[in-house]
C-alpha cells in the first residue's frame, strides 16, 4: 500500500472486542482485500460485498485473534474462505456452459488447456515486444514476483515510473488478449 | 499442473487478461481440490503482491461504516469513531505519520458528514504551533501536540471542526451557521466568538475559556448532564469521566496567553506545568520521587525564552536543592542532598 499506515493492530485488545482496533485493522486491510477481490471476481459490487462480509467474519471470530501472530496471513485466509464459499454456492453462475460435469482445466477439457497456452504464449510474446526498461519492470514484477519498492530500488528508478511500466503494460496486454479467438469451445 | 503455470493462470486472471466467459470456469477449477497446496500458495503470492492504493479513503470509511451498521456497533449515538489514517490529505506543512504509534486520537463524526465532504487535518506536533484560516474567514491557533480536522468547504447550515490538543478560536460571525468543535466527548457550539479550549487525549479534563462571544458545551458521552451556556471571562472545566461541568469565573486573557508565545500558570501543580513546557519545547521529564509534582505554582514565561532559561527559573522556584541535568531532548530532574542550598 502506498500509504505508510502502521500495522502494529493490537489483537489482543481486538480479540477482547476493542472497536478502535477494529477501524485500524479496516483501515489497514480493507483497501487490500477490495483490490484483490476485484482481481479474482472482475466485479467491484462483489467485491465490495465480500470485502465486507471477511471483515463481519473477522470481528465475529474475533476470540480467536488472540492467537494470531501473522495478521497478514490470517486476514487473507479469511478473504480466501468468504471467496471460495461465495465462489462455490454459485457454481451454477460461474458455469457458462452446457458441460456443468467436468471442472476446468483438466487434462479432459483439452480445449481450455488450449485456451489458457494460447494466452501465456501471447501475452509472452506482447511483453517481449515491450520497449526494454518497460519489459524488464513487468517481468521483474509478474515473473519474479517483486514488489513496486524493490524495483525501484533495484533500477534505481521512482516508484511511480515503476508504477507507470506496469499499468501501461497491463493496458498494452489487455487490448492485445482482446483481440485473442479461440476456435475451440470448452 | 505446475505451480508457475497455476501461477501464470491466476495472475492473469487478476490482471483482466482472461475473457470474462472463462473467468467462471477458472474460478471454479480454484475451488476444486486438485493441486490444492500450490493454488494456494499462488493465490496467498498474489494476496502479498497486492497494492491497495487504488481504493480511496472515503470508500473505506463508507465501507467500514456500513460493516458497523450491520453489526450493530452504531446504535448508540448515529455516530462512527473515525480513526486517523495517514495519507489523509495534509495541510501545509504537516505529516500525520507519529500519530498512530503514539497517543490515540479519537474523534466522532456523523455519518452524514463523512460520506460526501472532502475533510483536511492539521496536525502539530510538539515544539510547534500553527495558525490555519478557515473557509469561512475563522481563525484557529493550534497549541503543540495537537490535531485539528476541518472540511475544506463547510456545510450549508452548520459548521463543524473536530479537535484534540488545543487551539484557540476567534469565529467568523453567523447565525445561520452555528460553529461547533467536537472533541470526542465535548461539544462545543459557538456563534462569532473567541474561546480557547483545552483537551488534550492525555488529560482527564477538558478546559474552555471563553474571551467574547457566547458558548454552549454539552457532553457526549454523559448527555444526561445537560448543558452550559458561557459568558465572556467564565471557564468550564469538564471532567471526562463524569461528565461534570464547573463553571468559574477567570481572566480569560491568561488562558490563551500561549497564543502570543507566553506559558502562564495561575497556581498549578508542577506535573501540569511541566508537561506544558515538555510540549512547547518537545523535550521530555525525568523526575527523581523526591520532586513534589502535586506542588502549586504561579509564573509566567515569556515566548522567547530557551529550555535553559525556563529550567533555570523551575529551579529557583523549586529550591530545595533541585537540579537538572538536560540531555538532547529530556531532562531529568532531581533534588541533591549534599551540599544542596537554595539559591
Amino acid at each position: 500500500m502506498k500509504a505508510n499506515i502502521s500495522t502494529d493492530i493490537d489483537t489482543l485488545a481486538l480479540s477482547n472486542g476493542s472497536v478502535k482496533e477494529f477501524d485500524r485493522l479496516y483501515a489497514s486491510f480493507y483497501p487490500k482485500v477490495k483490490s484483490f477481490l476485484i482481481g479474482m471476481l472482475g466485479n467491484v459490487d462483489d467485491a465490495e460485498d465480500l470485502a465486507q462480509d471477511t471483515f463481519v467474519n473477522l470481528w465475529k471470530g474475533r476470540k480467536s485473534l488472540s492467537d494470531v501472530h501473522n495478521l497478514n496471513a490470517y486476514v487473507y485466509q479469511s478473504v480466501k474462505h468468504v471467496l471460495y464459499s461465495f465462489i462455490s454456492k454459485r457454481k451454477e453462475i460461474f458455469n457458462t456452459d452446457i458441460e456443468v460435469a467436468y471442472d476446468m482445466p483438466s487434462s479432459e477439457d483439452a480445449g481450455c488447456m488450449v485456451y489458457i497456452d494460447e494466452l501465456q504464449t501471447l501475452i509472452d510474446h506482447v511483453v517481449n515486444e515491450m520497449p526494454p526498461q518497460r519489459k524488464l519492470v513487468f517481468s521483474m514484477s509478474r515473473t519474479e514476483g517483486m514488489g513496486i519498492e524493490e524495483i525501484s530500488e533495484k533500477l534505481g528508478i521512482s516508484k511511480r515510473t515503476v508504477e507507470t511500466h506496469i499499468s501501461t503494460a497491463l493496458s498494452t496486454l489487455r487490448k492485445a488478449v482482446s483481440t485473442l479467438v479461440v476456435l475451440l469451445f470448452c | 499442473m505446475d505451480k508457475h503455470k497455476i501461477y501464470h493462470l491466476i495472475r492473469n486472471l487478476s490482471d483482466g487478461l482472461v475473457n470474462k466467459d472463462y473467468r467462471g470456469k477458472l474460478l471454479r477449477w480454484l475451488v476444486n481440490d486438485k493441486d490444492a497446496a500450490e493454488k494456494d500458495a499462488a493465490l496467498f503470492r498474489l494476496w502479498n503482491e497486492t497494492d491497495g492504493s487504488a481504493v480511496s479513503q472515503s470508500e473505506t470509511l463508507q465501507s467500514l461504516s456500513e460493516v458497523k451498521s450491520r453489526l450493530g456497533m452504531d446504535k448508540e449515538h448515529h455516530q462512527i469513531k473515525y480513526s486517523i489514517m495517514s495519507g489523509f490529505m495534509k495541510c501545509a506543512a504537516v505529516i500525520l505519520l507519529p500519530l498512530l504509534s503514539g497517543v490515540s486520537v479519537w474523534l466522532y463524526m456523523d455519518t452524514k458528514t463523512t460520506k460526501s465532504i472532502d475533510m483536511l487535518e492539521c496536525f502539530v506536533p510538539n515544539g510547534e504551533q500553527k495558525e490555519i484560516v478557515l473557509s469561512d474567514g475563522t481563525n484557529v491557533k493550534l497549541n503543540s501536540g495537537s490535531l485539528f480536522i476541518y472540511p475544506a468547504k463547510f456545510e450549508k447550515d452548520s459548521r463543524k471542526v473536530y479537535l484534540t490538543g488545543e487551539a484557540f478560536f476567534d469565529v467568523a460571525h453567523n447565525e445561520k451557521q452555528p460553529f461547533t468543535v467536537h472533541t470526542g466527548r465535548l461539544d462545543i457550539e459557538v456563534l462569532g466568538t473567541k474561546f480557547n479550549v483545552e483537551a488534550y487525549s492525555d488529560d482527564p479534563e477538558i478546559t474552555t475559556t471563553l474571551k467574547q462571544g457566547k458558548v454552549k458545551l454539552s457532553s457526549t458521552s454523559h448527555p444526561e448532564q445537560g448543558s452550559i451556556v458561557m459568558r465572556p471571562d467564565e471557564q468550564v472545566i469538564y471532567n471526562v469521566k463524569s461528565g461534570k461541568m464547573q463553571l468559574s469565573a477567570v481572566h480569560a486573557e491568561d488562558y490563551s496567553s500561549w497564543v502570543g508565545g507566553d506559558m502562564r500558570f495561575i497556581e498549578r501543580p508542577l506535573s501540569e506545568v511541566m508537561k506544558v513546557i515538555g510540549r512547547k519545547y518537545d523535550v521530555s521529564f525525568r523526575y527523581d520521587d523526591k520532586i513534589n509534582l502535586g506542588e502549586l505554582y504561579t509564573i509566567v514565561f515569556r515566548e522567547k525564552e530557551t529550555i535553559e532559561q525556563v529550567m533555570k527559573v523551575m529551579k529557583s522556584l523549586i529550591g530545595n536543592g533541585m537540579e537538572y541535568s538536560i540531555n538532547e531532548d529530556s531532562v531529568y530532574l532531581y533534588l541533591e542532598k549534599k551540599g544542596g542550598g537554595m539559591k
